[in-house]
């Protein structure tokens, strides 16, 4: 177990710098010139060849992106801001925790209320309730976060006025709205997750054959088919993660939360290039490191995939120990 | 002999074809058992036909200002009401459909062409090839769809083709390791291994063989995908990245009225509900063309 995690960690490494070089060379083509745009139209020839040598965008492609991955990679800088002169890394860092609350939470949250419902659809197959929570969650999916956000604000904010339409000098209760209106898609799209993956438990061998041993219905199904129904929905969190994040993105500039999304909006606007190339990157990474840690925990829950790895490192064995015997 | 042969395969072939008809009409009938597919399909049905004629259907111009008409409440005469320049925005819903079904559908039909392209050079060649796009796609899958999306959204700039563009680079890979997966098992099946005996080239055996027996996850994966990229574009144009505020795209529409959300929320009525419905459409019809093309939920 303990090589499969280092094997993986070492595997995320080139991964990551490709994620960089990609990023920024796809930012490398943004159109327009960053010195007419921070400078302005009325800004001399020589004015604007002296900024574009200070940004070091005068440089070929190749020496700008060595320069970059140095200065991330030996330096762990993400550089400067080239329309506010501020350090990337302490914005990002100033403005990471609500961002992360909104999506930990909605992502938590919606697995909390998604999973029983999953489990209470499958277990009632095709009775009301799973009728009820299937239509539910096949509606709330298709509507998206935004318009939800939107219709949340109207309704609970602006006619009933019991939550802050926006900012976060509320505390908490700014926090509510955001975090409810990713959850709502998330919870849905949990539910009708465990709900398949529970259905294809329950139906298989040894849950009858549990069953015919004469246990309870109930304990079959909770000790016996709910742990395995589980596993699945590890994977499901890493995808819920992703779309969480996005859509705290697009919900942070509804809401006017001073968060990443709004930074990356703003940067993205003003044409400064490597503030977006620093929210990307970071974010790139952190969704690679969730990504890992969800595998992890996956072999960790598995025995199947354990044993899969176990029997490959066998193989490894075995054909490190032929390799020394030819040698000798 | 080999004239014998010839009959055999051309037997075998239309044997092969009217069973193909007879499957298909099954699965048409078993799709229209389906009561919420068929609901589905109707009613997306209905929303692109009312985006096609909408000349013949909305009863004012999409661009029309009446500056004394503004911020009407929905009537008779304006459905949904009128926005601040006093445009109906009932017809404004009617023609977004026109951008925002284009961009739905065209960025599905693109990415998942383009995705059954890289999957079947990954499958067909193998080897180095293969590892070196699937290396690709394990990187692409490491940076947050949206975030990618936005990224491409910003470098191409705005407008429709650049915003399908945008909007099917992500969708690409995920059909593209699937179809990889589903040639990888198909290859080793006896037809294929049979095909191979009888000398058909290995390109042929892929177009003829290997594809339209993989297809169908697909087919339903672009389906589904189509209600994915509506609320992805709506949110794109939301955010002023995708199509611009003067036309009505449905997202744009959104981005539009949001300043006018205190006083005026009903100019946000429409374009969620027409969003919401579309999508829902599609994803019931998703869902049952999927089931009926299962053969493990055949009765």
């Amino acid at each position: 177990m303990g090589r499969y995690i280092i094997r993986r960690l070492l595997i995320t490494i080139p991964i990551i710098i490709a994620v960089v070089i990609l990023v920024f060379t796809l930012l490398y083509f943004t159109p327009g010139d960053p010195a007419v745009m921070i400078l302005g139209n009325s800004a001399s020839t020589e004015e604007l060849d002296a900024y574009r040598e200070y940004l070091g965008v005068d440089q070929p492609y190749i020496v700008q992106l060595g320069n970059y991955l140095y200065q991330l990679f030996i330096k762990l800088d993400l550089g400067e801001s080239w329309v506010y002169r501020t350090n990337i890394s302490t914005e990002i860092a100033n403005r990471m925790p609500y961002t992360a609350t909104i999506c930990v939470f909605s992502v938590l949250v919606g697995a909390l209320i998604g999973i029983p419902l999953g489990v209470t659809a499958a277990v009632n197959q095709d009775g009301l309730a799973d009728k009820i929570i299937l239509v539910l969650s096949s509606v709330l999916t298709c509507i998206p976060n935004f318009c939800i956000a939107l219709f949340l604000i109207v309704v609970f904010a602006l006619n009933l006025g019991w939550l802050p339409a926006y900012g976060t000098s509320e505390g908490i209760r700014s926090y509510i709205l955001p975090c409810v209106s990713i959850m709502i898609g998330g919870f849905s799209g949990i539910a009708r997750q465990m709900r398949s993956s529970m259905l294809e438990v329950i139906r298989s061998d040894y849950v009858t054959s549990a069953r015919a041993q004469g246990f309870s219905r109930n304990s079959v199904y909770f000790r016996h088919a709910l742990p395995n129904a589980l596993i699945p929905i590890i994977t499901i969190l890493g995808t819920q993660f992703a779309a969480g994040l996005g859509g705290t993105l697009i919900l942070e500039t509804i809401f006017s939360i001073p968060g990443l999304g709004l930074y990356v909006q703003g940067s993205i606007s003003k044409r400064d290039t490597p503030a977006v190339l620093g929210c990307v990157v970071f974010l790139s990474i952190l969704f690679c490191l969730v990504m890992l840690g969800i595998d992890l925990v996956y072999a960790l829950v598995d025995p199947r995939i354990r044993a899969q790895y176990e029997e490959g490192s066998k193989r490894h064995h075995r054909k490190h120990g032929r390799k020394e015997r030819a040698e000798a | 002999m080999s004239t014998d042969t010839n009959a055999t395969i051309q037997a075998n072939a239309q044997e092969e074809s009217g069973k193909k008809q007879s499957s298909f009409r099954e699965f048409l009938k078993r799709l229209a058992k389906n009561k919420l597919a068929l609901f589905g399909g109707i009613v997306f049905l209905l929303i692109c036909l009312t985006a096609i004629f909408a000349p013949l259907i909305a009863p004012y111009d999409y661009e029309a200002m009446d500056m004394a008409n503004k911020y009407l409440s929905p009537s008779l005469e304006h459905l949904f009401g009128t926005d601040q320049y006093g445009r109906d925005i009932f017809s404004r819903v009617i023609y977004g459909g026109r951008w925002s079904l284009t961009l739905g559908v065209a960025s599905s039909i693109v990415s998942t062409v383009l995705g059954i392209i890289v999957g079947s050079i990954a499958g067909y060649f193998g080897g180095k090839v293969d590892s070196v796009i699937m290396r690709f796609i394990d990187i692409l899958q490491c940076i947050p769809g949206i975030l990618l999306t936005i990224c491409i959204a910003s470098v191409l700039g705005t407008g429709l083709f650049n915003t399908v563009l945008a909007m099917s680079f992500g969708g690409i890979w995920g059909t593209a390791r699937m179809l990889r997966g589903q040639i990888l098992t198909v290859r080793n099946q006896e037809y294929v291994e049979a095909a191979k005996a009888t000398n058909v080239s290995e390109g042929r055996i892929i177009l003829k063989y290997v594809i339209p027996n993989s297809i169908q996850p697909i087919i339903v994966q672009a389906c589904m995908g189509i209600g994915g990229t509506i609320m992805g574009a709506a949110g794109l144009s939301f955010l002023g990245l995708g199509i611009q505020p003067p036309m009505p795209e449905w997202g744009a529409m959104l981005n539009d009225g949001r300043g006018y959300l205190r006083y005026y929320p009903n100019m946000l009525f429409a374009p969620m509900l027409f969003i919401a419905l579309t999508v829902m459409s599609i994803s019931f019809f998703g869902d049952g063309l999927r089931d009926a093309m299962d053969p493990r939920l055949k009765e």
